[in-house]
């Protein structure tokens, strides 16, 4: 890069933005925006006669008193087991409450079972205090105790251990807060403490997108070529653009800090402790770092969008749709239910809003911080990668040259056999932004729900619509034939080797890279959720079925094929293998999936037939889940495999001999058969 | 010594899904002398942009060679950049800058030192009538004087060779008039000019030798009274629709 061409490109960018008229009205939009807020929150405060003068956040460790429910009872028992939680002795808890000596009251409802057409229900009432901010966190902790312990508790309450989880409805609970004296959705208390927080994110984000609009007029003006022929690479031209975006980004979060901070000082003491919630000031540098992320993220994406389509408008106009469903990403974390925990990290926006809401309620999380800023930063850096990949492409800059306009008409696909290498990675790429976007945020909410449209949506429909679109043959593209019975035992060895053998991989897995306690507490309890929901069948069907039908069709039919089709067979499996390792989202479980992806591959590839990996990945899910939700304690595993290593490492050997005769059988099998019908390589 | 501009065997395809392979280039072949005007003449989609694009190093050849003041458009583009004034009819300028600013931009840009830049906006402001307008902002100008500034941007850093796209397209008589005298000027100066457009009057009235190229192919490259003889046709609008159409595949 040409550090001297892109400073004058700069130079240029930064006159034309200033002499835009636009510019003073956008650069001045937080003058006019942060005043009328805290006018609008001062009336809603002032109509409420709340009482925020002593807004104080909750520690850490929870305080909390028990009331209906006595000694010994399970919920209880699984609350104060955790670490999150202290008993507090109360006589009399919600008076405590109100002198803030305990942080939380847990109490059974007088009238403990009533039934409603043959179900039996109960209630619990969590007491809280609303001139403290509760954070995210012991919301969290709170549910997850409440949830822990809800089917032990009905059985207690209602006299029948023997109870089955079926015939009982989820216990529900209630949130009461002491202030207000009258029971009050948590929504309301996020967000109202969460209010300006999540404002100046959306307020920032909406000012990214404006701005963007007066510097991305460039092509349609007819200036690209002009300076293309210029002694400048294509690459300085648009790192010169995506680092002026980054500056009125930067200047215009400046400005809203600005206003932001003058504000907050002008406005009375009660209003600004509501509204900065439990803000330190030593934290409010990290506001504004995970906001900087923010445009870096946005100027990431908008710099790939640019080179992708050939137009700094259309580009533009992108962009606006993604940042649109930005701000709805930044929705969730105020709200209850939200967890970092897992698979969010991956999520950028969901995460940067999340870590501000706790800044703001005072009750930052270094991991949370670390993980958020990792993700935005890996993010990026993806998106600046692929850009300065396309941008040494002619497509940049010429549509009509290779448009993908024109490959992505209709009347202009011809028909085929097999996808191409290229369209398969560029449907996966669709397939993982739809994952990360849409499937991962309705996951967090329900995942239940969640698992069965990401599975059925981006697994199955997609990959047959993308592979109908493109006018291949559905039968070969996805191997829609029953295998040969020859080919069938060397895969049996093949597969059953692979599981035995990935005992010992973990083992020496969980040595090198150990698996964090919170991760295997996550997917346990994710796990145990859904088959709690669901009964064992229907758990079975999320779990394993539906993995096993999906995921294959897309890996192992659409992908694989793609692949194969002008690639060396392993060439093809191993890189099929990666990308079902990465789809899954989860650093910890990239060397478990891609062996699994493996052994599925060359399943498949050998005996030319996708039913033999459904049904490996199907029996491998489903053993795999219920080992875990019934018959192991809750976050145990990691504990548990290394105490089994006497075990667990003669399996492994014994798995590897049986991969290593099944791949003897498998190659003497196909020297009888120079055309293996599954070898469309 | 090197030509100014030296073509052997350029060609340029890309693949369209419609179409399959189009060869928009193919094979074509001249050379370019200093001092000299060479007009570029062919219907629409022939592939003249495609060529002066390629010899602008803006597209990358996928066959044959190119020099363009002894350098090589595929393997020193950035040298090639620097040596040539490139103006297409499309080319805009920035709404938001004077004309002043727009020529100091390209002489930065061009790395043309800053003493010197000024005295050549100075001389360059004179010569195109500039000086009238010289603050406005660009977005205010009318066409003709748009395209004045462009070419003053063209020639900012006084370069050898000047590749000119269709530069009088969409401009009044007086305004085309004022850019054939510089292109005729150039000449004069020893520059070498590559000159595209549809008008064959221009070409008569300016041009040293005359390239027809059609579906991508050169047809010829001679001085336009040898095509006229050769071809016996009595004007050169004649002639060249004669020739390409004699070029067009026999229909079905």
């Amino acid at each position: 890069m040409n550090l001297r061409q892109i400073r004058i490109l700069i130079s240029k960018d930064i006159r034309c933005f200033l002499r835009d008229w636009h510019c003073p009205v956008m650069l001045g939009l937080p003058l006019l925006f942060i005043p009328l807020v805290v006018l609008f929150m001062s009336q809603v405060v002032s109509s409420e006669k709340a009482t925020v003068a002593t807004a104080t956040s909750v520690p850490q460790r929870i305080r909390v008193a028990f009331l209906g429910i006595e000694k010994g009872s399970p919920i209880r028992k699984r609350t104060l087991a955790s670490a999150d939680f202290e008993a507090a002795r109360s006589a009399s808890p919600l008076e405590d409450l109100k002198n803030q000596r305990v942080d939380l009251v847990i109490e059974l409802s007088a009238d403990p079972a009533e039934t409603t057409g043959g179900v039996k229900h109960l209630r619990l009432k969590v007491h809280y205090d609303g001139t403290r901010a509760y954070s995210t966190t012991v919301w969290d902790r709170v549910n997850a105790v409440l949830w822990s312990a809800n089917y032990d508790l009905a059985r207690e309450r209602l006299g029948n251990p023997a109870l089955s989880e079926a015939s009982l409805q989820p216990l529900s609970w209630e949130y009461k807060d002491r202030a207000a004296g009258k029971g009050q959705s948590e929504i309301l208390i996020r967000i109202r403490t969460g209010v300006f927080a999540f404002l100046l994110v959306v307020g920032v984000l909406v000012a990214f997108s404006l701005n963007f609009a007066i510097l991305v007029d460039d092509r349609e003006g007819g200036t690209v070529e002009t300076i293309l022929s210029a002694p400048i690479e294509r690459v300085d031209m648009l790192a010169a653009k995506a680092g002026m975006l980054l500056l009125v980004a930067t200047v215009q979060m400046f400005i809203y800090g600005l206003a932001s901070g003058a504000t907050l000082a002008l406005v009375p003491g009660q209003l600004r402790q509501l509204m900065g919630g439990s803000l330190a000031p030593g934290d409010v540098p990290l506001v504004f770092f995970c906001l900087l992320l923010m445009a870096l993220f946005s100027c990431a994406l908008l710099s790939v969008l640019c080179a992708v389509v050939q137009s700094y408008k259309a580009a533009y106009n992108l962009v606006g749709c993604v940042l649109a469903a930005q701000i709805f990403l930044c929705i969730p974390p105020f709200l209850p239910g939200y967890s970092l925990h897992g698979i969010a990290p991956w999520v950028p926006m969901l995460n940067v809003t999340a870590v501000i809401n706790e800044l703001f309620m005072g009750v930052a999380n270094p991991a949370h911080f670390a993980a958020m800023m990792l993700s935005m930063l890996f993010h990026s850096a993806a998106c600046f990668f692929v850009a300065y990949k396309l941008a040494a492409t002619e497509a940049m800059l010429f549509g009509g040259v290779g448009s993908l306009r024109l490959a992505l008409k209709p009347s202009n696909i011809r028909p085929q056999v097999l996808p191409t290498q290229s369209e398969v990675m560029l449907f996966s790429a669709g397939a993982l932004m739809l994952l990360l976007y849409l499937g991962l945020p309705i996951q967090v909410r329900d995942l239940g729900v969640g698992l069965m449209l990401t599975e059925a949506l981006i697994f199955l429909v997609a990959p047959w619509a993308f592979a109908r679109y493109r006018k291949c043959d559905l039968g070969k593209t996805f191997r829609l034939i029953l295998p040969p019975a020859r080919s069938l035992l060397p895969c049996f060895l093949i597969l059953v080797g692979t599981e035995m053998a990935l005992f010992g991989v973990l083992l020496i897995h969980d040595k090198l890279l150990p698996f964090p306690p919170e991760l295997v507490k996550a997917m346990e309890e994710g796990m145990r959720s859904i088959y709690r929901e669901h009964s064992l069948v229907g758990g079975l069907i999320l779990i394993a079925i539906l993995p096993g039908l999906c995921e294959e069709f897309t890996f192992r039919g659409l992908v694989l094929s793609g692949f194969l089709n002008g690639n060396k067979p392993w060439t093809a499996i191993i890189g099929s293998a990666l990308l079902f390792a990465l789809f899954h989202l989860n650093a910890y479980r990239i060397i478990p999936t891609f062996m699994i992806g493996l052994a599925a591959g060359f399943a498949v590839w050998s005996t030319g037939s996708i039913f033999v990996g459904m049904l490996f990945h199907a029996l491998h899910n489903g053993v795999f889940s219920y080992l875990v939700v019934y018959q192991t304690a809750p976050g145990s595993s990691p504990a548990g495999l290394a105490d089994f290593s006497e075990v667990v490492l003669p399996l492994a050997a014994l798995g590897v001999s049986l991969i290593w005769l099944g791949g003897t059988l498998e190659s003497w099998r196909r020297l009888g058969s120079r055309d293996p019908p599954g070898n469309l390589g | 010594m090197m030509a100014a501009i030296e073509v052997q065997d350029l060609a340029k395809s890309f693949f369209d899904q419609a179409r399959g392979v189009v060869r928009a280039v193919d094979g074509v072949s001249f050379s370019c002398e200093r001092g000299e005007i060479v007009g570029l003449l062919g219907p629409n989609g022939a592939g003249k942009t495609t060529a002066i694009r390629l010899l602008a190093s803006v597209l990358s050849p996928t066959g044959g060679r190119a020099t363009v003041a002894g350098f090589d458009v595929q393997t020193q583009g950035l040298e090639v950049r620097k040596h040539i004034g490139y103006l297409t009819g499309g080319t805009g300028l920035y709404k938001y800058m004077t004309p002043i600013e727009t020529l100091r931009f390209f002489g930065d840009l061009h790395g043309v030192p800053t003493k010197r830049l000024g005295e050549r906006i100075e001389h360059l402001v004179k010569i195109f009538g500039i000086e009238e307008f010289q603050n406005s902002l660009c977005k205010n100008l009318s066409t003709g004087q748009k395209q004045r500034v462009n070419l003053a941007r063209t020639v900012v850093h006084d370069p050898p060779v000047l590749i000119l796209d269709e530069p009088t397209a969409g401009l009044d008589i007086a305004s085309s008039s004022s850019i054939l005298d510089f292109v005729r000027r150039s000449k004069d100066e020893g520059r070498c000019v590559l000159f595209s457009t549809h008008n064959c009057s221009e070409i008569e009235l300016l041009c040293d030798r005359v390239a027809i190229l059609n579906r991508g192919k050169l047809l010829a490259c001679e001085p336009g009274h040898e095509l006229l003889r050769k071809s016996g046709h009595p004007t050169l609008v004649h002639a060249v629709l004669a020739m390409t159409q004699a070029d067009e595949p026999p229909s079905n």
